[in-house]
């Protein structure tokens, strides 16, 4: 006598193919979420070196006009974009009231798009269509030597849609060439 | 007396055949919607990803060369801006936009071309110098930013990428 499946044995075999095959599909979505959020790495990361770029940039400014090496590089918070004028130092873009703490975004520290070219700077305009907010400063912190100082860029990614923050840091530590 | 053997076949009856097999295509027909997101979702990661690695390919070779150029100049030729600088062998290099294209020239050679590609075109490229022009008193600053815009149907199908850099050398 041969005997074959049941209805309810071919039911449970179904469900059991359906839910793995849901099960599959659902960890390829989440994985596909979470590499598209990471699109967002390189840019961060860029932003961040551009802080400390322009940090840099200062010192070879001294270096050039016969200055101190650390003259406008107190220790301090800053609001630097691509507009500083590097012969002024850090100084004339002091801010004590930016923070780019994930939990308490300031939007004095945000960055925003030039309308005409497109470059992010703190007096860009803002556009709501973006799909991110991103905010930085730059911190100068005195090293234990007078001659060094240490540079730390932050930048915030928040995510506008879903309300996911990453943060993106990039350090130096400038020596007095001298 | 002879007895007889009858054998039964046991298989299913045409109900349940017909039941389960309605089962399995309903539940065929609600995985397909996941199934083509999924696939699409890659499809779109795909794009994005080739965007990003494009973009971040030639801002790391501006990086390089502009580290250590001298004299970087904005300079309009026809009508559109070009960034252009003497490379580490003293060598005119020009970067400019065209098109969806980004061209390199170097020299007197045929220029290189950064094209988009089927999921990504290059939307602005911009260039800021500071010093506007070369000064040998004062570090020049170059600022590059490039925008990028997959195919994608979403809003945020834009990225920028921006970069600055201080060449080392006068």
């Amino acid at each position: 006598m041969q005997k074959g499946l049941s209805l309810v044995g071919v039911m449970i075999a179904t469900l059991i193919l359906s839910g793995a095959m849901t099960s599959l599909v659902s960890y390829q979505v989440v994985m596909n979420q979470i590499r598209f959020d990471q699109r967002y790495v390189n840019m961060g990361s860029l932003l961040a070196a551009e802080g400390v770029e322009l940090a840099r940039g200062v010192v070879t400014e001294n270096r050039y006009s016969g200055s101190q090496w650390d003259e406008g590089l107190d220790q301090g918070r800053y609001r630097v974009d691509y507009t500083l004028d590097l012969s002024d130092g850090l100084q004339s873009v002091n801010t004590t009231t930016c923070s780019v703490n994930p939990d308490e975004l300031n939007d004095s520290c945000r960055l925003k798009r030039n309308s005409s070219n497109q470059i992010y700077s703190h007096t860009g305009t803002d556009t709501e269509d973006e799909a991110v907010e991103i905010y930085r400063f730059v911190e100068v912190i005195d090293g234990s030597e007078d001659n060094e100082k240490r540079v730390v860029s932050t930048v915030v990614i928040r995510n506008r849609r879903t309300d996911k923050k990453a943060v993106y840091k990039a350090a130096v530590i400038l020596y007095s060439t001298s | 007396m002879t007895s007889k053997i009858v054998q039964r076949k046991k298989g299913f009856t045409l109900v349940e055949v017909m039941v389960s097999g309605a089962l399995l295509a309903l539940l065929s027909i609600s995985m397909t919607g996941p199934f083509i997101g999924a696939v699409r979702f890659q499809r779109d990661i795909r794009s994005v990803d080739e965007m990003v690695d494009n973009i971040q390919m030639i801002l790391n070779v501006l990086d390089k060369e502009l580290r250590t150029s001298s004299n970087p100049e904005i300079v309009t030729i026809n009508g559109t801006q070009r960034l252009q600088f003497m490379n580490q062998e003293d060598i005119l290099v020009q970067y400019y936009q065209d098109g969806s294209d980004l061209y390199k020239n170097i020299g007197n050679d045929d220029p290189i071309i950064y094209q988009g590609t089927q999921v990504f075109q290059f939307d602005q490229v911009n260039f800021d110098v500071s010093p506007e022009t070369p000064d040998p008193d004062t570090p020049s600053r170059v600022t590059v930013s490039i925008r990028g815009v997959t195919n994608l149907s979403s809003t945020d199908n834009s990225m920028i990428f921006q970069t600055t850099i201080i060449p080392r050398n006068r």
